[in-house]
């Protein structure tokens, strides 16, 4: 049971670096711009990060951790942004090649983190001595949580809505089945009944939950272990991708968004400005694929500096879980966590030689591979990658 | 009188149409001495705009800077460290240029293979089994053909499997390539751990120390300058560009990746099959990529390791794009990108400024270059003085 938990620990902070990521790829993604620089913005925003609280903490008396924390934000999002405003500015306006464009900008963004990384290391005393440990702790600073009844019981309380919540739901569905099998038609053409797969698997999901929301009741200290054990950023992340899912899916300037990355001639036509929107999804896109960085240096390194390639690894597989996750960014909630598990998994599994442990580690990018595969043979337009995904715009083609 | 208030009033109501100050247009030809002038000078910039750069982070000279990673490249205090550099590069530049030349096919056809990576270390890991396996059995040139040949082959199965994918398909090949790329790092680490010697080290150490089994041989030196011993690599690195050009330019199958590679349905009316071209292009560009692995394995560096490739499957994505896939062009990119990378390595040590500022210069020049695409394919005209009616 602790190795579960543990396994699961490792893999949500995991997750949560990938999910910034990918959120982020997805905004410039269902705009029509794939941004390949991805590892390079994550590179950056961590580096800036790091910098902006490391300055600020050695150049004043008694550093504020509230202040330091939004510094630190304030300048990973800034210069991810301008990371992202020079592939816009080469892409959109230039209309170069974005696959070249976006290697470039991962070396590049490589090659900046690093060599400040290391500049910033000299400047703190040697290799790895740099730590801006106040600031991290304040981003590592866990919620509050104690046994005491005034916690204990307003969390059971919401649990125990949760589990009633799905078994309504549950309920709902098994209900419209039976209302539809006894309202049927006897005579006449019916339709084949695809959705009862679907059912099934939904009715799957909602039962699981309510499983494990029991579990959750029962073995309460495992429950505030698994989702009490960050800071607080990994909820920002969530909320992002949540927030995204709305922006793009409820409103009218995500649709006309989505517009833009299916079809860019015909959104013109509509007077949608193309390149406004084309411009905004990647700036701010890009912005919060740089808060992966962030999150990696100030809550998985804890607050220093090392010149492996970790990041460009986390990079690519938020690329991957751009396409595992079929460009929805609800499903990198829970993809982003999956693949923390996958990634993890070895480490866990007892009975594995170091040489089979390499074998597992290829396990989210097999599944990512399966994930493109069945896509494309889906034909679904709604899992489908955004069709102008990729190419250039200029309107005398039109 | 009416009359006059008439046309005054026909005069006031004549719309105002003021034209964008820049307006874009398709260039449909730039002749070839503009287009050198226009990358000559995307360069040039690329070059001042690292050199200030270089100025305002490091206090240090841009031309020493400069002087000095030519030195790292090119010269040398005496002249066996000449050979040593000049040799050094030269090596660096036929691993990355059979690279490119891999990939120029494939991207011609617009089928974007962003694996060469993989393939790369593919290839790489069929060699040293070979190497490891069959050293002591096979004797001389027969086991450096052995070793070729696996490489090749396995090199183009690994390009061959997203290529089935999307023919038939239509599965988005950047991605899955990229993604073949990891799974080919983790069986790289897999392989690696089986054959680490010594045991727990991770490393599978130099390969065939004593007998040399499946080093290429040291052939003949060319000038003072190169070694003898890479004299394989750049007869390998120069056959494949020859091959390549002529194969792209002059052949039937050439003709086809292009105008595939222009439109597909064009090649459909014409009666190609796409599926078809699209299979074999990426059979060969798998191929070769897996033979860069054999150069870099048995030519270079004598062991396999993740890093075998080292990032030169990204650059070479690079130099098969900014050489518009013309082999005898990607010569002289690759010269450029070695020479910022080992340049960079001798400013390095010699300025103590951190190695990775070569990946930022790497960054600045390449940006300028793609940059100056735009004013190669397109047009600006500007808005002329308005005339007076």
């Amino acid at each position: 049971m602790a190795q579960i938990i543990s396994l699961l620990q490792a893999a949500i902070v995991f997750g949560t670096v990938i999910m910034f990521g990918c959120v982020g790829e997805t905004l410039s993604e269902k705009a029509g711009n794939l941004n390949l620089g991805v590892p390079g913005i994550m590179y950056i925003g961590g580096i800036s990060s790091l910098a902006a609280s490391f300055f600020y903490e050695k150049n004043v008396e008694n550093p504020s951790v509230v202040i330091s924390i939004i510094i630190s934000i304030v300048a990973c999002f800034a210069a991810s942004a301008l990371a992202g405003l020079i592939f816009s500015f080469l892409t959109i306006t230039l209309r170069a090649n974005q696959n070249v464009t976006g290697l470039t900008l991962t070396i590049f963004g490589s090659g900046v983190a690093n060599f400040f990384g290391g500049y910033l290391n000299k400047l703190a005393g040697g290799v790895g001595q740099i730590s801006v440990r106040e600031t991290s702790e304040g981003f590592r600073k866990r919620v509050p949580v104690s046994d005491s009844l005034a916690w204990k019981i307003p969390m059971m309380i919401i649990l125990v809505a949760l589990a009633l919540l799905f078994v309504y739901l549950v309920v709902k569905e098994v209900m419209s089945v039976i209302k539809a099998q006894i309202n049927k038609p006897t005579k006449g053409i019916r339709p084949r009944d695809k959705s009862m797969i679907k059912l099934a698997f939904r009715l799957l999901i909602y039962i699981a939950c309510v499983i494990c929301l029991v579990w959750m009741l029962l073995n309460y200290d495992s429950f505030t272990q698994i989702v009490f054990s960050y800071g607080f950023m990994t909820y920002v992340a969530v909320l992002v991708a949540v927030l995204t899912h709305y922006f793009l899916k409820k409103t009218r300037k995500g649709l006309n968004l989505r517009a833009v990355g299916e079809n860019p001639a015909t959104a013109d036509a509509a007077g949608i400005s193309i390149v406004k929107y084309k411009y905004l999804a990647t700036i701010v896109g890009a912005g919060i694929s740089g808060m992966g960085g962030l999150y990696y240096v100030m809550e998985y390194i804890k607050g220093t500096w090392a010149n492996d390639g970790t990041i460009e690894g986390l990079g690519w597989l938020a690329v991957a879980l751009v396409i595992f996750t079929v460009w929805k960014p609800l499903n990198a909630i829970w993809g982003a966590y999956l693949f923390g598990i996958l990634y993890w998994m070895y480490f866990y599994v007892s009975g594995l030689t170091r040489s089979s442990q390499e074998l597992f580690k290829m396990l989210p990018y097999l599944v990512t591979i399966l994930v493109l595969i069945i896509s494309s043979l889906s034909k679904k337009k709604e899992n489908q990658a955004p069709a102008s995904l990729g190419l250039s715009y200029f309107r005398e083609d039109r | 009188m009416s009359s006059n208030s008439e046309a005054a009033v026909v005069k006031a109501k004549k719309p105002v149409v003021k034209e964008p100050l820049v307006r874009l247009s398709k260039r449909t030809n730039m002749s070839l001495g503009m287009q050198i002038l226009v990358r000559a000078l995307a360069l040039l910039l690329g070059l001042v705009l690292a050199a200030l750069f270089i100025f305002f982070i490091t206090d240090l000279n841009p031309i020493e800077v400069y002087e000095a990673m030519w030195d790292g490249c090119f010269g040398g205090v005496n002249e066996m460290a000449m050979r040593l550099r000049i040799s050094g590069t030269i090596k660096d530049i036929c691993t990355l240029l059979i690279l490119g030349i891999a990939l120029a096919p494939a991207f011609k056809m617009r089928f974007w293979n962003c694996g060469a990576e993989g393939q790369m270390l593919m290839g790489g890991v069929a060699t040293a089994f070979v190497m490891i396996n069959y050293g002591d059995s096979i004797q001389g040139p027969a086991l450096l053909i052995v070793m070729a040949l696996a490489a090749i082959v396995v090199g183009a199965v690994w390009g061959l499997i997203p290529a089935i994918f999307k023919a038939i398909w239509n599965t988005n090949e950047t991605l899955f390539t990229l993604m073949m790329n990891y799974i080919a790092i983790q069986i790289t680490s897999y392989c690696v751990a089986c054959w680490e010697n010594p045991f727990g080290s991770n490393s599978v150490g130099i390969i065939n120390p004593s007998t040399n089994a499946g080093w290429f041989p040291d052939i003949m030196e060319i000038g003072t300058y190169i070694e003898a011993k890479y004299f394989l690599n750049i007869l390998i690195a120069l056959i494949s560009a020859v091959s390549m050009y002529i194969y792209l330019k002059h052949s039937k199958q050439g003709f086809e990746i292009a105008v595939v590679g222009e439109s597909e349905n064009t090649a459909k009316y014409a009666g190609i099959s796409v599926k078809k071209v699209i299979i074999r292009t990426m059979i060969i560009s798998g191929a070769i990529a897996g033979l860069a692995g054999f150069v870099g394995v048995a030519g270079v560096d004598h062991t396999i390791s993740t890093s075998t490739a080292g990032g030169r499957g990204f650059t070479a994505i690079i130099v098969a794009w900014l050489s518009k896939f013309n082999a005898y062009i990607m010569i002289l990119v690759c010269t450029l990108i070695v020479f910022l990378d080992r340049g960079a390595s001798q400013i390095a040590s010699q300025f103590q400024l951190n190695e990775y500022a070569s990946d930022i210069i790497t960054g600045i020049i390449l940006f300028t270059v793609i940059g100056s695409e735009f004013f190669v394919n397109y047009k600006m005209n500007f808005r002329k003085a308005a005339k007076e009616d």
